[in-house]
Protein backbone atom coordinates (compact mmCIF):
# COMPACT_ATOMS: atom_id res chain seq x y z
CA UNK A 1 0.00 0.00 0.00
CA UNK A 2 1.46 3.71 -0.70
CA UNK A 3 2.09 5.65 1.86
CA UNK A 4 3.98 8.57 0.75
CA UNK A 5 3.49 10.60 -1.35
CA UNK A 6 5.57 9.73 -4.74
CA UNK A 7 4.83 5.86 -3.99
CA UNK A 8 1.82 7.18 -5.88
CA UNK A 9 3.92 7.97 -8.93
CA UNK A 10 5.91 4.96 -8.71
CA UNK A 11 2.63 2.56 -8.83
CA UNK A 12 1.17 4.38 -11.44
CA UNK A 13 4.66 4.08 -13.46
CA UNK A 14 5.13 0.51 -13.02
CA UNK A 15 1.50 -0.22 -13.56
CA UNK A 16 0.94 1.88 -16.67
CA UNK A 17 4.83 2.81 -17.94
CA UNK A 18 3.51 4.22 -21.72
CA UNK A 19 0.25 6.10 -20.37
CA UNK A 20 0.06 9.73 -20.71
CA UNK A 21 0.75 11.69 -17.57
CA UNK A 22 1.73 15.14 -18.17
CA UNK A 23 0.75 17.26 -21.17
CA UNK A 24 2.92 20.56 -21.08
CA UNK A 25 1.97 22.63 -24.20
CA UNK A 26 3.82 20.17 -27.18
CA UNK A 27 5.73 18.10 -24.21
CA UNK A 28 3.78 14.98 -23.76
CA UNK A 29 5.19 12.98 -21.11
CA UNK A 30 4.57 8.99 -19.94
CA UNK A 31 4.24 7.84 -16.46
CA UNK A 32 7.82 6.45 -16.95
CA UNK A 33 9.28 9.33 -18.31
CA UNK A 34 7.42 11.66 -15.13
CA UNK A 35 9.27 8.74 -12.29
CA UNK A 36 12.48 9.56 -14.00
CA UNK A 37 12.20 12.80 -13.80
CA UNK A 38 11.53 12.65 -10.49
CA UNK A 39 14.33 10.34 -9.33
CA UNK A 40 16.68 12.95 -11.32
CA UNK A 41 15.60 15.68 -9.15
CA UNK A 42 15.58 13.66 -5.87
CA UNK A 43 19.20 12.21 -6.73
CA UNK A 44 20.29 15.63 -7.30
CA UNK A 45 18.86 17.09 -4.18
CA UNK A 46 20.79 14.12 -2.35
CA UNK A 47 24.17 13.80 -3.67
CA UNK A 48 23.47 17.98 -2.48
CA UNK A 49 23.52 16.54 0.62
CA UNK A 50 19.39 17.07 1.36
CA UNK A 51 18.61 15.15 4.36
CA UNK A 52 15.35 14.16 5.78
CA UNK A 53 13.15 17.26 6.53
CA UNK A 54 15.23 19.67 4.72
CA UNK A 55 12.81 22.18 2.80
CA UNK A 56 12.41 22.52 -0.69
CA UNK A 57 11.16 25.33 -2.28
CA UNK A 58 9.63 25.43 -5.97
CA UNK A 59 9.42 28.87 -7.90
CA UNK A 60 8.69 28.21 -11.27
CA UNK A 61 5.92 28.74 -13.55
CA UNK A 62 3.76 25.79 -14.04
CA UNK A 63 5.44 22.83 -16.01
CA UNK A 64 6.32 19.59 -16.16
CA UNK A 65 9.68 20.19 -14.31
CA UNK A 66 7.17 21.87 -11.33
CA UNK A 67 5.29 18.68 -11.51
CA UNK A 68 8.19 16.55 -11.37
CA UNK A 69 9.78 18.30 -8.57
CA UNK A 70 6.75 17.49 -6.36
CA UNK A 71 7.39 14.15 -6.29
CA UNK A 72 11.10 14.22 -6.43
CA UNK A 73 11.19 16.18 -3.37
CA UNK A 74 8.78 13.61 -1.79
CA UNK A 75 11.26 10.67 -2.93
CA UNK A 76 13.98 12.55 -1.28
CA UNK A 77 13.03 12.73 2.20
CA UNK A 78 12.75 16.28 1.76
CA UNK A 79 9.62 18.89 2.52
CA UNK A 80 7.96 20.38 -0.66
CA UNK A 81 7.83 24.03 -0.33
CA UNK A 82 5.45 25.22 -3.84
CA UNK A 83 5.95 29.02 -3.67
CA UNK A 84 3.13 30.69 -5.98
CA UNK A 85 4.94 31.73 -9.55
CA UNK A 86 2.88 35.49 -9.46
CA UNK A 87 4.26 36.49 -6.30
CA UNK A 88 7.10 39.44 -5.58
CA UNK A 89 10.49 38.59 -4.70
CA UNK A 90 9.24 40.22 -0.98
CA UNK A 91 6.77 37.73 -0.36
CA UNK A 92 9.11 34.72 -1.38
CA UNK A 93 11.75 35.97 0.63
CA UNK A 94 9.36 35.28 3.41
CA UNK A 95 8.09 32.00 2.71
CA UNK A 96 12.38 31.04 2.54
CA UNK A 97 12.95 33.15 5.70
CA UNK A 98 10.29 31.34 7.69
CA UNK A 99 10.49 27.50 7.12
CA UNK A 100 14.00 28.06 6.69
CA UNK A 101 14.42 26.77 2.69
CA UNK A 102 17.60 24.68 2.35
CA UNK A 103 17.15 24.09 -1.44
CA UNK A 104 15.47 26.10 -4.01
CA UNK A 105 14.64 24.38 -7.36
CA UNK A 106 13.79 27.68 -10.14
CA UNK A 107 14.95 29.60 -13.31
CA UNK A 108 18.21 31.60 -13.53
CA UNK A 109 15.48 34.58 -14.40
CA UNK A 110 14.04 34.23 -11.44
CA UNK A 111 17.19 33.40 -8.88
CA UNK A 112 18.51 36.62 -10.23
CA UNK A 113 15.14 38.57 -9.80
CA UNK A 114 15.10 36.87 -5.90
CA UNK A 115 18.94 37.35 -5.06
CA UNK A 116 18.76 40.57 -3.53
CA UNK A 117 15.76 39.38 -0.84
CA UNK A 118 17.32 36.33 0.04
CA UNK A 119 21.27 36.38 -0.03
CA UNK A 120 20.85 37.79 3.88
CA UNK A 121 19.25 34.76 4.87
CA UNK A 122 21.74 32.00 4.90
CA UNK A 123 19.63 29.04 5.27
CA UNK A 124 19.49 28.38 1.00
CA UNK A 125 22.38 25.91 0.80
CA UNK A 126 21.80 25.33 -3.17
CA UNK A 127 19.85 27.08 -5.61
CA UNK A 128 18.25 24.33 -8.62
CA UNK A 129 17.77 25.60 -11.65
CA UNK A 130 16.07 24.07 -14.33
CA UNK A 131 18.09 26.30 -17.01
CA UNK A 132 21.15 27.21 -17.69
CA UNK A 133 22.84 29.14 -14.66
CA UNK A 134 25.58 32.04 -13.87
CA UNK A 135 28.85 31.40 -12.45
CA UNK A 136 28.11 30.95 -8.40
CA UNK A 137 28.79 27.77 -6.61
CA UNK A 138 25.45 27.40 -4.94
CA UNK A 139 24.03 27.23 -8.23
CA UNK A 140 23.37 23.65 -10.31
CA UNK A 141 22.74 24.38 -13.57
CA UNK A 142 20.39 22.80 -15.96
CA UNK A 143 20.07 19.63 -13.51
CA UNK A 144 16.97 17.74 -15.20
CA UNK A 145 19.16 17.11 -18.36
CA UNK A 146 20.92 14.92 -16.08
CA UNK A 147 20.78 11.16 -16.47
CA UNK A 148 18.25 9.69 -14.22
CA UNK A 149 19.21 7.25 -11.25
CA UNK A 150 17.75 4.36 -9.67
CA UNK A 151 15.64 4.57 -6.45
CA UNK A 152 17.27 4.69 -3.28
CA UNK A 153 14.79 4.10 -0.33
CA UNK A 154 13.27 6.01 1.28
CA UNK A 155 13.13 6.24 5.18
CA UNK A 156 10.22 8.66 5.76
CA UNK A 157 6.96 7.28 7.19
CA UNK A 158 3.00 8.70 6.27
CA UNK A 159 3.10 10.73 9.24
CA UNK A 160 6.19 12.95 8.10
CA UNK A 161 5.87 16.50 6.97
CA UNK A 162 5.43 16.36 2.99
CA UNK A 163 4.17 19.65 2.39
CA UNK A 164 4.34 23.35 3.52
CA UNK A 165 1.86 25.57 1.43
CA UNK A 166 1.25 29.37 2.35
CA UNK A 167 -1.97 31.05 2.88
CA UNK A 168 -2.81 34.11 5.02
CA UNK A 169 -4.89 34.49 7.55
CA UNK A 170 -6.54 37.87 9.08
CA UNK A 171 -3.79 39.35 10.37
CA UNK A 172 0.23 39.68 9.92
CA UNK A 173 2.38 37.76 7.29
CA UNK A 174 1.49 34.44 5.22
CA UNK A 175 1.49 31.10 7.61
CA UNK A 176 2.83 27.60 6.26
CA UNK A 177 0.58 25.26 6.37
CA UNK A 178 1.66 21.74 7.31
CA UNK A 179 0.65 18.55 5.79
CA UNK A 180 1.54 14.82 5.95
CA UNK A 181 2.02 12.57 3.54
CA UNK A 182 -0.69 10.94 5.25
CA UNK A 183 -3.05 13.81 4.44
CA UNK A 184 -2.01 14.58 1.08
CA UNK A 185 -2.55 10.53 0.07
CA UNK A 186 -5.98 10.83 2.09
CA UNK A 187 -7.02 13.75 0.42
CA UNK A 188 -6.58 12.78 -3.26
CA UNK A 189 -8.11 9.16 -2.36
CA UNK A 190 -11.09 11.21 -0.83
CA UNK A 191 -11.41 13.34 -4.08
CA UNK A 192 -11.02 10.48 -6.48
CA UNK A 193 -13.95 8.80 -4.34
CA UNK A 194 -16.82 11.75 -4.73
CA UNK A 195 -15.88 12.90 -8.06
CA UNK A 196 -15.07 9.26 -9.28
CA UNK A 197 -11.76 9.98 -11.22
CA UNK A 198 -10.29 6.94 -13.23
CA UNK A 199 -7.93 6.02 -15.59
CA UNK A 200 -9.91 7.12 -18.53
CA UNK A 201 -9.81 11.12 -17.14
CA UNK A 202 -7.80 14.11 -18.89
CA UNK A 203 -7.96 16.79 -15.85
CA UNK A 204 -7.38 20.33 -17.24
CA UNK A 205 -4.98 21.91 -14.70
CA UNK A 206 -5.42 25.92 -14.28
CA UNK A 207 -5.01 26.16 -10.69
CA UNK A 208 -1.50 26.83 -9.39
CA UNK A 209 0.20 23.78 -7.19
CA UNK A 210 0.94 26.35 -4.65
CA UNK A 211 -2.76 26.20 -3.61
CA UNK A 212 -4.05 22.92 -1.87
CA UNK A 213 -7.08 22.90 -4.50
CA UNK A 214 -4.56 22.69 -7.44
CA UNK A 215 -1.94 20.20 -5.90
CA UNK A 216 -4.27 17.95 -4.96
CA UNK A 217 -5.56 17.55 -8.82
CA UNK A 218 -1.97 16.90 -9.73
CA UNK A 219 -2.04 13.93 -6.62
CA UNK A 220 -5.64 13.00 -7.76
CA UNK A 221 -3.92 12.49 -11.63
CA UNK A 222 -0.97 10.76 -10.18
CA UNK A 223 -2.98 7.95 -8.13
CA UNK A 224 -5.03 7.34 -10.77
CA UNK A 225 -2.80 7.39 -13.49
CA UNK A 226 -5.21 9.84 -15.56
CA UNK A 227 -3.42 12.68 -17.08
CA UNK A 228 -3.23 15.80 -16.54
CA UNK A 229 -3.17 19.02 -18.60
CA UNK A 230 -1.24 22.05 -17.63
CA UNK A 231 -2.49 25.49 -18.91
CA UNK A 232 -1.54 29.09 -18.00
CA UNK A 233 -4.39 31.52 -19.90
CA UNK A 234 -5.43 35.08 -19.80
CA UNK A 235 -8.43 34.40 -21.97
CA UNK A 236 -11.19 32.35 -21.63
CA UNK A 237 -11.47 30.66 -24.83
CA UNK A 238 -8.12 29.49 -24.41
CA UNK A 239 -9.50 26.92 -21.89
CA UNK A 240 -12.71 26.11 -24.61
CA UNK A 241 -9.51 25.84 -26.99
CA UNK A 242 -7.53 23.11 -24.78
CA UNK A 243 -10.62 21.42 -23.66
CA UNK A 244 -11.78 20.87 -27.14
CA UNK A 245 -7.69 19.70 -28.44
CA UNK A 246 -6.99 17.34 -25.17
CA UNK A 247 -10.67 15.84 -24.68
CA UNK A 248 -10.44 17.10 -21.12
CA UNK A 249 -12.93 15.16 -18.85
CA UNK A 250 -12.44 17.66 -15.72
CA UNK A 251 -11.88 21.34 -14.75
CA UNK A 252 -11.22 22.41 -11.41
CA UNK A 253 -12.02 26.16 -11.10
CA UNK A 254 -12.28 29.37 -9.04
CA UNK A 255 -15.15 32.34 -9.05
CA UNK A 256 -13.17 34.37 -11.51
CA UNK A 257 -12.56 31.60 -13.28
CA UNK A 258 -16.40 31.18 -14.12
CA UNK A 259 -16.67 34.78 -14.38
CA UNK A 260 -14.51 34.48 -17.63
CA UNK A 261 -15.72 31.89 -18.70
CA UNK A 262 -19.23 33.20 -18.94
CA UNK A 263 -18.14 37.03 -19.70
CA UNK A 264 -15.33 36.74 -21.40
CA UNK A 265 -15.14 33.47 -23.53
CA UNK A 266 -17.62 33.50 -26.80
CA UNK A 267 -16.67 30.24 -27.79
CA UNK A 268 -18.09 29.08 -24.26
CA UNK A 269 -21.67 29.19 -25.17
CA UNK A 270 -20.97 28.18 -28.82
CA UNK A 271 -18.82 24.93 -28.27
CA UNK A 272 -20.26 21.92 -27.06
CA UNK A 273 -17.74 20.65 -24.33
CA UNK A 274 -18.77 16.95 -25.43
CA UNK A 275 -15.70 15.40 -23.13
CA UNK A 276 -15.86 17.75 -20.52
CA UNK A 277 -17.92 15.07 -17.62
CA UNK A 278 -17.56 17.28 -14.24
CA UNK A 279 -16.49 21.04 -13.00
CA UNK A 280 -15.59 21.60 -9.56
CA UNK A 281 -15.46 25.05 -7.80
CA UNK A 282 -13.70 26.07 -4.60
CA UNK A 283 -12.29 29.46 -3.09
CA UNK A 284 -15.53 31.19 -2.61
CA UNK A 285 -18.77 30.91 -3.98
CA UNK A 286 -20.40 31.30 -7.25
CA UNK A 287 -22.98 33.73 -7.89
CA UNK A 288 -25.71 31.40 -8.58
CA UNK A 289 -27.03 33.35 -12.34
CA UNK A 290 -23.42 32.15 -13.19
CA UNK A 291 -23.80 28.98 -12.58
CA UNK A 292 -27.02 29.03 -13.92
CA UNK A 293 -24.70 30.59 -17.50
CA UNK A 294 -22.89 27.16 -17.20
CA UNK A 295 -25.53 25.17 -17.13
CA UNK A 296 -27.45 26.83 -20.15
CA UNK A 297 -23.92 27.03 -22.06
CA UNK A 298 -23.54 22.77 -21.14
CA UNK A 299 -26.38 21.19 -19.85
CA UNK A 300 -24.48 17.92 -19.55
CA UNK A 301 -22.30 19.05 -17.13
CA UNK A 302 -22.28 17.74 -13.20
CA UNK A 303 -21.22 20.50 -11.20
CA UNK A 304 -20.17 20.01 -7.95
CA UNK A 305 -19.72 22.54 -6.04
CA UNK A 306 -17.68 22.39 -2.54
CA UNK A 307 -15.87 24.06 0.39
CA UNK A 308 -12.09 23.93 2.25
CA UNK A 309 -9.77 25.79 3.73
CA UNK A 310 -5.85 24.97 3.92
CA UNK A 311 -5.95 24.08 7.23
CA UNK A 312 -8.45 20.57 6.59
CA UNK A 313 -7.60 21.03 2.55
CA UNK A 314 -11.19 20.10 1.77
CA UNK A 315 -14.47 19.91 3.82
CA UNK A 316 -17.75 19.77 1.77
CA UNK A 317 -19.28 19.56 -1.81
CA UNK A 318 -22.80 19.45 -2.91
CA UNK A 319 -23.97 16.65 -5.10
CA UNK A 320 -24.66 17.82 -8.43
CA UNK A 321 -27.97 16.39 -8.38
CA UNK A 322 -28.82 18.26 -5.48
CA UNK A 323 -27.91 21.66 -7.12
CA UNK A 324 -31.42 22.59 -8.59
CA UNK A 325 -32.98 22.27 -4.74
CA UNK A 326 -30.21 23.76 -2.82
CA UNK A 327 -28.19 26.31 -5.21
CA UNK A 328 -26.96 28.23 -2.45
CA UNK A 329 -25.57 25.17 -0.16
CA UNK A 330 -21.86 24.35 0.10
CA UNK A 331 -23.52 20.62 0.48
CA UNK A 332 -22.34 18.16 2.89
CA UNK A 333 -19.22 16.90 4.85
CA UNK A 334 -16.59 14.53 2.11
CA UNK A 335 -16.01 10.96 2.57
CA UNK A 336 -14.41 9.98 5.67
CA UNK A 337 -15.14 13.70 6.90
CA UNK A 338 -17.56 14.38 9.56
CA UNK A 339 -18.55 17.96 9.84
CA UNK A 340 -20.38 19.76 13.13
CA UNK A 341 -20.47 23.38 14.15
CA UNK A 342 -20.12 25.00 17.18
CA UNK A 343 -21.76 28.11 18.63
CA UNK A 344 -19.99 30.75 20.65
CA UNK A 345 -20.52 29.10 24.33
CA UNK A 346 -18.84 26.14 22.98
CA UNK A 347 -22.41 24.27 22.48
CA UNK A 348 -23.03 21.89 19.38
CA UNK A 349 -25.56 23.40 16.49
CA UNK A 350 -29.42 23.03 15.74
CA UNK A 351 -30.01 23.18 12.83
CA UNK A 352 -30.96 26.48 11.27
CA UNK A 353 -28.57 28.30 13.83
CA UNK A 354 -25.77 29.73 12.72
CA UNK A 355 -21.62 28.61 14.13
CA UNK A 356 -17.99 27.76 13.69
CA UNK A 357 -17.63 25.20 11.42
CA UNK A 358 -15.18 22.19 13.06
CA UNK A 359 -13.83 19.60 10.40
CA UNK A 360 -12.98 16.20 11.44
CA UNK A 361 -11.19 13.41 9.82
CA UNK A 362 -7.77 12.39 7.63
CA UNK A 363 -7.34 15.76 6.02
CA UNK A 364 -6.81 18.07 9.44
CA UNK A 365 -3.25 19.02 8.54
CA UNK A 366 -0.74 19.32 10.90
CA UNK A 367 -0.84 23.17 11.71
CA UNK A 368 1.49 25.94 11.23
CA UNK A 369 5.39 25.81 10.91
CA UNK A 370 6.55 27.54 13.74
CA UNK A 371 3.49 28.98 15.06
CA UNK A 372 2.41 27.11 18.19
CA UNK A 373 -0.25 29.72 19.06
CA UNK A 374 -1.88 29.83 15.85
CA UNK A 375 -1.99 26.24 15.66
CA UNK A 376 -3.30 25.49 19.38
CA UNK A 377 -6.18 28.30 17.69
CA UNK A 378 -6.88 26.57 14.82
CA UNK A 379 -6.61 23.14 15.84
CA UNK A 380 -7.56 22.10 18.91
CA UNK A 381 -8.76 18.51 20.84
CA UNK A 382 -12.73 17.35 19.30
CA UNK A 383 -14.72 19.39 21.92
CA UNK A 384 -18.00 16.72 21.56
CA UNK A 385 -15.79 13.31 22.82
CA UNK A 386 -13.88 13.81 25.93
CA UNK A 387 -10.21 13.53 26.29
CA UNK A 388 -10.60 10.48 28.52
CA UNK A 389 -12.39 8.24 25.16
CA UNK A 390 -9.89 9.26 22.59
CA UNK A 391 -10.58 12.86 21.82
CA UNK A 392 -8.87 13.47 18.48
CA UNK A 393 -7.73 16.96 17.18
CA UNK A 394 -10.00 18.86 14.74
CA UNK A 395 -9.98 21.97 12.82
CA UNK A 396 -11.65 25.27 13.82
CA UNK A 397 -12.35 27.20 10.68
CA UNK A 398 -13.46 30.47 11.59
CA UNK A 399 -15.77 30.46 9.07
CA UNK A 400 -19.21 31.51 10.38
CA UNK A 401 -22.06 28.67 8.74
CA UNK A 402 -25.34 27.22 9.30
CA UNK A 403 -27.32 23.60 8.73
CA UNK A 404 -30.61 23.07 7.39
CA UNK A 405 -32.84 20.24 9.05
CA UNK A 406 -31.11 17.34 6.55
CA UNK A 407 -27.90 18.16 7.15
CA UNK A 408 -26.77 20.83 4.44
CA UNK A 409 -24.48 23.77 5.09
CA UNK A 410 -24.57 27.29 4.31
CA UNK A 411 -21.83 29.63 4.53
CA UNK A 412 -22.37 32.72 6.12
CA UNK A 413 -19.28 34.67 6.47
CA UNK A 414 -16.11 35.26 8.37
CA UNK A 415 -15.95 36.82 11.93
CA UNK A 416 -12.38 38.30 11.25
CA UNK A 417 -11.17 40.81 9.03
CA UNK A 418 -9.13 38.17 6.19
CA UNK A 419 -10.39 39.02 3.11
CA UNK A 420 -11.38 36.41 0.16
CA UNK A 421 -10.51 37.62 -2.83
CA UNK A 422 -10.02 35.85 -6.15
CA UNK A 423 -9.73 32.24 -4.40
CA UNK A 424 -6.66 34.15 -2.35
CA UNK A 425 -6.76 34.79 1.28
CA UNK A 426 -5.36 38.18 1.90
CA UNK A 427 -4.45 38.99 5.26
CA UNK A 428 -5.19 43.14 5.47
CA UNK A 429 -2.47 43.57 7.27
CA UNK A 430 0.20 42.61 4.75
CA UNK A 431 -1.42 44.77 1.89
CA UNK A 432 -1.20 48.15 4.83
CA UNK A 433 2.23 47.37 5.66
CA UNK A 434 3.32 48.03 1.55
CA UNK A 435 0.83 50.95 1.58
CA UNK A 436 2.75 52.80 5.24
CA UNK A 437 5.99 51.65 3.37
CA UNK A 438 5.33 54.43 1.39
CA UNK A 439 5.65 56.70 3.78
CA UNK A 440 2.93 59.14 2.28
CA UNK A 441 0.31 57.95 5.05
CA UNK A 442 -0.46 58.33 8.70
CA UNK A 443 -2.26 55.68 8.66
CA UNK A 444 -4.22 52.89 6.00
CA UNK A 445 -6.61 50.07 6.81
CA UNK A 446 -7.31 47.78 4.24
CA UNK A 447 -10.65 46.15 3.73
CA UNK A 448 -12.98 43.05 1.77
CA UNK A 449 -15.77 44.85 0.13
CA UNK A 450 -18.66 42.76 -1.49
CA UNK A 451 -17.86 42.13 -5.50
CA UNK A 452 -19.58 39.98 -8.03
CA UNK A 453 -16.46 39.02 -9.99
CA UNK A 454 -13.50 38.40 -7.41
CA UNK A 455 -15.68 37.45 -4.22
CA UNK A 456 -14.37 40.69 -2.36
CA UNK A 457 -12.26 43.20 -3.66
CA UNK A 458 -9.21 45.09 -2.06
CA UNK A 459 -10.58 48.78 -0.94
CA UNK A 460 -7.98 50.67 1.04
CA UNK A 461 -9.19 52.94 3.29
CA UNK A 462 -6.08 55.61 3.80
CA UNK A 463 -5.30 59.12 5.90
CA UNK A 464 -2.75 61.28 3.85
CA UNK A 465 0.64 62.07 6.24
CA UNK A 466 0.53 65.78 7.33
CA UNK A 467 2.07 67.82 4.17
CA UNK A 468 1.70 64.84 1.88
CA UNK A 469 -0.36 64.60 -1.33
CA UNK A 470 -3.28 62.64 -1.47
CA UNK A 471 -1.70 60.69 -4.83
CA UNK A 472 -3.65 57.64 -5.66
CA UNK A 473 -1.91 56.84 -8.73
CA UNK A 474 1.70 57.11 -6.84
CA UNK A 475 0.56 54.65 -4.06
CA UNK A 476 -0.47 52.14 -6.37
CA UNK A 477 2.40 52.16 -8.50
CA UNK A 478 4.78 51.47 -5.01
CA UNK A 479 2.14 48.87 -4.70
CA UNK A 480 2.52 47.14 -7.47
CA UNK A 481 5.88 46.84 -7.40
CA UNK A 482 5.93 44.99 -3.72
CA UNK A 483 2.48 42.90 -4.06
CA UNK A 484 1.43 40.62 -6.73
CA UNK A 485 -1.66 41.64 -9.18
CA UNK A 486 -4.62 39.81 -6.74
CA UNK A 487 -3.15 41.70 -3.77
CA UNK A 488 -3.26 45.15 -5.70
CA UNK A 489 -5.82 47.74 -3.70
CA UNK A 490 -9.18 48.36 -6.52
CA UNK A 491 -9.33 51.44 -4.99
CA UNK A 492 -7.45 54.14 -2.44
CA UNK A 493 -9.87 56.19 -1.06
CA UNK A 494 -8.66 59.15 1.66
CA UNK A 495 -10.18 60.17 4.42
CA UNK A 496 -9.50 62.16 7.13
CA UNK A 497 -9.26 59.94 9.78
CA UNK A 498 -10.11 56.17 10.59
CA UNK A 499 -13.02 54.81 12.79
CA UNK A 500 -11.96 53.75 16.36
CA UNK A 501 -13.65 51.31 18.17
CA UNK A 502 -14.16 51.91 22.28
CA UNK A 503 -10.71 50.39 23.18
CA UNK A 504 -9.25 52.81 19.98
CA UNK A 505 -8.51 50.18 17.32
CA UNK A 506 -9.26 51.08 14.07
CA UNK A 507 -12.95 49.24 13.37
CA UNK A 508 -12.84 47.15 10.72
CA UNK A 509 -16.29 45.80 10.47
CA UNK A 510 -17.73 49.78 10.42
CA UNK A 511 -15.73 50.49 7.47
CA UNK A 512 -16.38 47.07 5.75
CA UNK A 513 -20.25 48.05 6.69
CA UNK A 514 -20.20 51.08 5.52
CA UNK A 515 -19.08 50.12 2.13
CA UNK A 516 -20.31 47.07 1.37
CA UNK A 517 -24.16 48.54 0.39
CA UNK B 1 -13.70 59.05 -32.07
CA UNK B 2 -9.90 59.85 -33.80
CA UNK B 3 -7.34 57.21 -33.60
CA UNK B 4 -5.48 59.58 -31.18
CA UNK B 5 -8.46 59.61 -28.71
CA UNK B 6 -8.47 56.20 -28.71
CA UNK B 7 -5.29 55.49 -27.83
CA UNK B 8 -5.28 58.43 -25.08
CA UNK B 9 -8.24 56.96 -23.69
CA UNK B 10 -6.90 53.39 -23.19
CA UNK B 11 -3.83 54.25 -22.21
CA UNK B 12 -5.64 56.43 -19.45
CA UNK B 13 -7.37 53.31 -18.46
CA UNK B 14 -4.61 50.82 -18.63
CA UNK B 15 -2.31 52.77 -16.69
CA UNK B 16 -4.85 53.56 -13.96
CA UNK B 17 -6.49 49.98 -13.64
CA UNK B 18 -3.16 47.91 -13.77
CA UNK B 19 0.23 49.88 -12.18
CA UNK B 20 2.59 47.62 -12.67
CA UNK B 21 2.48 49.14 -16.52
CA UNK B 22 3.55 52.48 -15.35
CA UNK B 23 6.19 50.88 -13.35
CA UNK B 24 7.35 48.54 -16.02
CA UNK B 25 7.61 51.70 -18.21
CA UNK B 26 5.62 49.71 -20.83
CA UNK B 27 5.59 51.81 -24.06
CA UNK B 28 3.07 51.37 -26.90
CA UNK B 29 4.27 48.06 -28.43
CA UNK B 30 5.35 46.23 -25.04
CA UNK B 31 2.87 43.49 -24.60
CA UNK B 32 0.72 43.90 -21.56
CA UNK B 33 -0.13 40.15 -21.66
CA UNK B 34 3.54 38.49 -21.51
CA UNK B 35 4.84 41.21 -18.59
CA UNK B 36 1.90 39.59 -16.54
CA UNK B 37 1.00 43.18 -16.00
CA UNK B 38 -3.13 42.04 -17.18
CA UNK B 39 -4.54 38.98 -16.41
CA UNK B 40 -7.16 37.11 -17.17
CA UNK B 41 -9.54 39.25 -14.94
CA UNK B 42 -7.54 42.53 -16.21
CA UNK B 43 -8.83 41.26 -19.67
CA UNK B 44 -12.62 40.74 -18.79
CA UNK B 45 -12.44 44.41 -17.25
CA UNK B 46 -10.55 46.06 -20.49
CA UNK B 47 -12.99 44.40 -22.05
CA UNK B 48 -16.19 45.79 -19.82
CA UNK B 49 -13.95 49.40 -20.64
CA UNK B 50 -14.14 48.78 -24.09
CA UNK B 51 -17.77 48.13 -24.04
CA UNK B 52 -19.32 50.36 -21.59
CA UNK B 53 -16.72 53.71 -22.10
CA UNK B 54 -15.86 53.41 -25.18
CA UNK B 55 -19.30 52.39 -26.28
CA UNK B 56 -17.74 49.50 -28.96
CA UNK B 57 -20.22 46.09 -28.77
CA UNK B 58 -17.60 42.83 -28.69
CA UNK B 59 -17.87 40.21 -31.39
CA UNK B 60 -17.19 36.54 -30.51
CA UNK B 61 -13.98 36.81 -32.21
CA UNK B 62 -12.30 40.07 -30.90
CA UNK B 63 -11.73 38.61 -27.57
CA UNK B 64 -7.72 37.87 -29.06
CA UNK B 65 -3.94 38.26 -27.64
CA UNK B 66 -3.37 39.84 -31.23
CA UNK B 67 -5.87 42.55 -30.19
CA UNK B 68 -5.08 42.83 -26.56
CA UNK B 69 -2.03 42.30 -26.52
CA UNK B 70 -0.44 46.11 -26.30
CA UNK B 71 -2.00 49.51 -26.35
CA UNK B 72 -1.18 49.77 -30.35
CA UNK B 73 -2.74 46.60 -30.99
CA UNK B 74 -6.06 47.67 -29.21
CA UNK B 75 -5.86 51.02 -30.40
CA UNK B 76 -5.49 49.41 -33.82
CA UNK B 77 -8.54 47.41 -33.42
CA UNK B 78 -10.86 50.01 -32.33
CA UNK B 79 -9.90 52.54 -34.73
CA UNK B 80 -13.34 53.52 -37.06
CA UNK B 81 -15.49 51.04 -34.80
CA UNK B 82 -16.31 53.82 -31.73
Amino acid sequence: MPYLLHHLLLESAAAHPDKEAIVDKDRRSSYAQFAAAARTCAATLKEHGLVRRDRVAIWLEKTFEKAASIFGISMADGVIVPINALLKPTQVGHIVSDCEVRYLITTRARWESLREAIDHLGSVQKVLLVDEGAEDPRVVSSFYARESQADSPSVCMGEDLAAILYTSGSTGRPKGVMLSHRNLLAGSRIVSTYLEISRDERILSILPFSFDYGLNQLITTVQQAATLVLLSFRFGDEIVKMIVKEKVTGLAGLPTIWAVLTQGAPSFNKTQLETLRYITNSGGAVPSETVKKIRDAQPHLQVFLMYGLTEAFRSTFLPPHELDRRPTSIGKAIPETEIFLIDAQGERCKPGEQGILIHRGPTVSMGYWNRPEDTAHALRRNPLIGEHEGADTVCYSGDLVKMDEEGFLYFIGRNDAMIKSSGFRISPTEVEEVLMATRRLAQAAVIGVPDPVVGERVHAVVVAASGTEADKAALLEFCARELPTHMLPRDVEFVNELPRSPNGKVDYKKLKSERSG
Amino acid sequence: MSEDEIRTKIRAFVTMRFPAVRNDKLTDDDSLLDSGAIDSLGVLDLATFITEELGVELGDDDLTPENFDNISALTRFLTGRT
